[in-house]
């Protein structure tokens, strides 16, 4: 072998070495950038469409069925279609609980979590405006009502209007008047309840029977958010990187989950039935589980029975036992919030134990959640810092 | 107050990249990487390499964020403390409740007369009022404050500074609402520019400027001055106030000074000073559009949690009322003894405290594409056409902030002089003096409040507007705009939507 040959087989072994093997590393982690960037757009679709616009969905029925049941009861007074209206309303609640996992873009900037479910409802207000109805000074509609303090109408007004101390109240102790002013408070709960779907979905993209209500309403024309958040990066997007809508989805997770904490530690304490003040929930444990159910729904790509590419995926192309450590936190958190439920007649004792031992099991899933968080959100494939310019 | 877990309350989680950037810590929880994670960049909150006018609230007052909840984020002042943080959530928790005039509730002592019933329906998410053409139906994001004033700007008896419009029953308020007209106005250029291109081109309100005007809808006095008037004015957002609050007097009066120097139109008038009964001391006004306030400790939040609702506490023991309208509520034949008794304590102290750290412990959104080549076209304009002369870009805040220590010597990027000026009478309100407003995190706006009205009263529907509504003593410079090539226009306002 002479030195030129020599040399040039050196060269090329460097070479090798030192630039083609890291090209080719190159090639492969471009490719990985490529994949995850493409499932974490295939995750935030799913996301939308099986988890938020699935759930919207579900929470329009149901505030549909319970103003057609409201306007049964006040239509026949009876015990069938009081615990009708309550069942709805129960249900109402449960998809309202679900759905505060995506109160953040349309809901944070115009508020509709509390155009639908303020809270606590304004029982003095409420009261004398139920005083005049019954004195013929007010003939309450939906437009009117509308238009008053929001604490005057909402999921809490009508449980208000539904309950007594906790309890369903007596069918006879019900006036006209309240049945009127039910009636009026679900129609404009059904009114807020599509406005809410149309700025999701886009006010054009509404059933032609929704449609017919909020124009008769004269409700703002919606372009579709829906639509900005599957497509970040897009000129019509305010969403100017992948990273950007996956944050607001784990943000408002983690959110979730700290707002459910002292509800749980209330339970430790909590006033038996019959005993609650009216601002008090009728079933916290299924407030819990649904809060919890909805922050599951969003790890998971969606609805039961309707899931796609997921939040759930990301983190396990990462760190797959992170993500089951996660699902089993999700199974365990709910189980001990039965647990506690189980409890509700039982030894203080056990029930303080438990409660703890159900924060403990919320808190494990949130830090999990927070420790799965950057491994998706900050992986450069997703651009977390393009909305700071392209040079960084 | 009592205070209950709220089912639909947001304890704003800071998770915007700066919680979670330690690899080790993942590391340590997971017991290790399944994968490639660690072949990427360090995981970090703060994109690396950024210059100081990208930190918009100083090191410690800029968050990095750009969801729809950026503005309602934490300074990393505030989470460096885990007392401060822990006051933040619960003063945030007051932010956005709902008040109820049953004193037994959450959140109850609403009224007898009051404004507004939560303080995000004026600040909606966190940000600026949204432009509403009613005043009072969609109280949510309606941010409008309503002055009843004579001409010379004096308020009419029986009216506090702001218009309540609603009260418990019995009581009926000072007046039922306010009707908000939208005017059309045609500048003496038609609404073009000298290149022929009209204002506002290519939107669907090409060509066109509008600005408010209001009146009383049933007011409950029937001795009113035949030559009322009302005004409103829209609330701005409230990250950043405790960097400017940081800001010495000392500092202002300086850029009072240099401005009184300048040759040209532009003369800054400060605000009052103001003696302030938590210390005895005078300060400078410097909060408010009219700087009417020197201080947050007696500023708009700490005032407007009295004020707007009527929940009273120690220390604003009265009704926030007129004694006229005490008077007329008696002559209606209701009991008045409530209400010119000792209020009781609807607020403590202590929940005030909480309230005043989230005030001022909102972060700033830092500054996006400072780098871009428009950009920094725009930021050369930006100085040739001195705007700069009142929209001061950078302050920096004084050695000590005792509410949060953290604030101290920050290099904050707020564009304000912290004085007033004025407008011209085509922005004749209560008055056609006011402070120069900051112009950070502007087009966050967009993402958090989903709207771009800007200008005392919401009249600008986006940048180009409020740089064309400035009369009086921005002429020059609205001139100068008007004169620019329409890429260059579009380059200043880039370089306004960046920062």
């Amino acid at each position: 072998m002479n030195r030129l040959f020599v040399s040039l087989t050196s060269m090329f072994v460097a070479a090798s070495i030192l630039g083609i093997a890291p090209a080719q590393a190159g090639i492969q982690d471009n490719v990985a950038d490529y994949l995850f960037k493409r499932n974490a757009k295939k995750a935030l679709e799913s996301y939308t469409d099986n988890t938020i616009l699935k759930t919207i969905d579900q929470l329009v029925k149901n505030i549909r069925t319970l103003n057609n049941d409201a306007k049964k009861l006040h239509a026949d007074k009876n015990e069938k279609y009081l615990d009708k209206t309550i069942a709805a309303w129960r249900a109402t609640v449960a998809s309202f609980n679900r759905s505060q996992i995506f109160m953040y873009g349309p809901a944070a900037q115009y508020d509709f979590h509390k155009q639908l479910s303020i809270w606590p409802a304004d029982k003095i207000l409420i009261d004398n405006t139920l005083d005049k109805m019954s004195k013929g000074l007010l003939q309450l509609g939906p437009a009117q009502l509308r238009k008053m303090t929001a604490s005057m109408r909402g999921l809490n007004t009508v449980k208000y209007l539904l309950f007594s101390k906790g309890l369903k109240r007596d069918i006879g102790t019900i006036k006209d008047t309240e049945l009127d002013y039910l009636v009026a408070v679900t129609d404009v709960l059904q009114l807020e309840a599509i406005d809410f779907e149309a700025s999701w979905v886009g006010t054009n993209n509404l059933s032609a029977d929704k449609l017919e209500i909020v124009k008769k309403a004269g409700l703002k024309n919606w372009s579709s958010y829906a639509k900005e958040f599957k497509n970040p990066g897009e000129p019509y997007s305010r969403y100017l990187s992948v990273s950007v809508p996956l944050q607001e989805l784990i943000q408002e997770s983690t959110s979730v989950i700290e707002d459910i904490l002292p509800i749980i530690e209330e339970l430790a304490t909590r006033e038996p039935l019959g005993k609650l003040h009216y601002w008090d929930r009728i079933d916290p444990y299924a407030d819990i589980l649904n809060g919890l159910k909805g922050v599951e729904n969003s790890y998971l790509g969606g609805i039961p029975g309707s899931r796609g590419t997921s939040f759930s995926d990301l983190v396990a192309t990462k760190d797959a036992v992170l993500d089951k450590r996660i699902k089993i936190a999700f199974a365990h958190a709910q189980k001990r919030i039965e647990t506690i439920r189980s409890l509700e007649n039982g030894p203080q004792e056990k029930r303080e134990l438990a409660v703890k031992v159900a924060v403990s099991e919320c808190e494990k899933l949130l830090s999990r959640l927070m420790v799965a968080t950057p491994l998706v959100t900050a992986d450069p494939a997703v651009e977390p810092f393009a909305p700071y310019g392209s040079n960084i | 107050m009592k205070m209950l877990s709220n089912p639909i309350k947001r304890r704003k989680l800071h998770i915007a990249l700066s919680l979670l950037c330690a690899l080790g810590t993942v590391d340590a929880v997971t017991g290790g990487f399944a994968t490639d994670s660690q072949a990427h960049v360090a995981i970090g909150g703060i994109p690396p390499g950024l210059s100081d006018d990208y930190f918009t609230g100083g090191r410690m007052g800029t968050v990095f964020s750009t969801t729809s909840r950026c503005l309602e984020l934490p300074a990393p002042a505030i989470d460096a403390d885990e007392k401060l943080s822990e006051m933040f959530a619960k003063g945030e928790e007051i932010f956005e409740a709902d008040f109820v005039t049953d004193p037994d509730a959450p959140f109850g002592g609403l009224g007898p007369v009051y404004n507004n019933v939560s303080c995000r329906n004026c600040h909606p998410n966190y940000g600026r009022a949204r432009r509403v053409e009613s005043f009072k139906d969609h109280q949510f994001g309606n941010g409008y404050i309503a002055f009843v004033h004579t001409p010379d700007g004096k308020f009419v008896d029986g009216f506090k500074f702001m218009l309540q419009t609603m009260a418990t029953p019995p009581y009926l308020p000072p007046a039922e609402d306010i009707e908000i007209t939208w005017n059309k106005y045609v500048d003496k250029y038609a609404n073009t520019y000298p290149d022929g291109s009209p204002y506002n081109e290519g939107k669907p309100y090409e060509g066109t400027l509008i600005y408010p005007t209001a009146k009383l809808i049933n007011p409950l006095y029937d001795d009113m001055p035949e030559d009322y008037e009302v005004s409103i004015e829209g609330t701005i957002g409230i990250f950043g106030t405790g960097l400017l609050d940081a800001i010495s007097d000392q500092d202002i009066i300086a850029e009072y000074d240099r401005q009184q120097a300048l040759d040209g139109p532009i003369k800054g008038k400060h605000g009052r000073w103001i003696t302030e009964p938590y210390d005895n001391k005078k300060h400078l006004g410097k909060f408010t559009t009219h700087n009417a306030r020197a201080t947050l400790q007696n500023g708009p939040g700490f005032n407007g949690s009295y004020s707007v609702y009527n929940i009273t506490r120690t220390d604003r023991p009265s009704l926030f009322a007129s004694q006229k309208w005490i008077d007329k509520q008696g002559e209606l034949g209701f009991d008045t003894a409530v209400l010119t008794a000792q209020q009781p304590e609807e607020m403590s102290q202590t929940e005030l405290s909480e309230l005043m750290v989230w005030t001022r412990g909102l972060g700033v959104p830092a500054a996006r594409n400072l780098d871009d080549p428009i950009v920094q076209k725009g930021k050369k304009l930006f100085t040739a056409l001195s705007c700069n002369q009142c929209h001061k870009p950078t302050w920096t805040t004084g050695p000590e902030y005792e509410y949060i220590p953290g604030y101290a010597n920050q290099k904050i990027w707020p564009y304000t002089d912290l004085l007033m000026h004025d407008m011209g009478k085509m922005n004749h309100g209560l008055s056609k003096i006011f402070r120069t407003p900051p112009l950070w995190a502007r087009q966050m706006m967009k993402n958090a409040v989903d709207h771009t009205d800007m200008w005392h009263d919401l009249r600008a529907r986006d940048f180009e507007e409020t740089i064309l509504w400035h009369f009086g003593e921005g002429d020059a410079a609205r001139e100068a705009f008007r004169h620019l090539a329409k890429k260059d226009r579009q380059a200043l306002i880039k370089f306004l939507k960046a920062i």
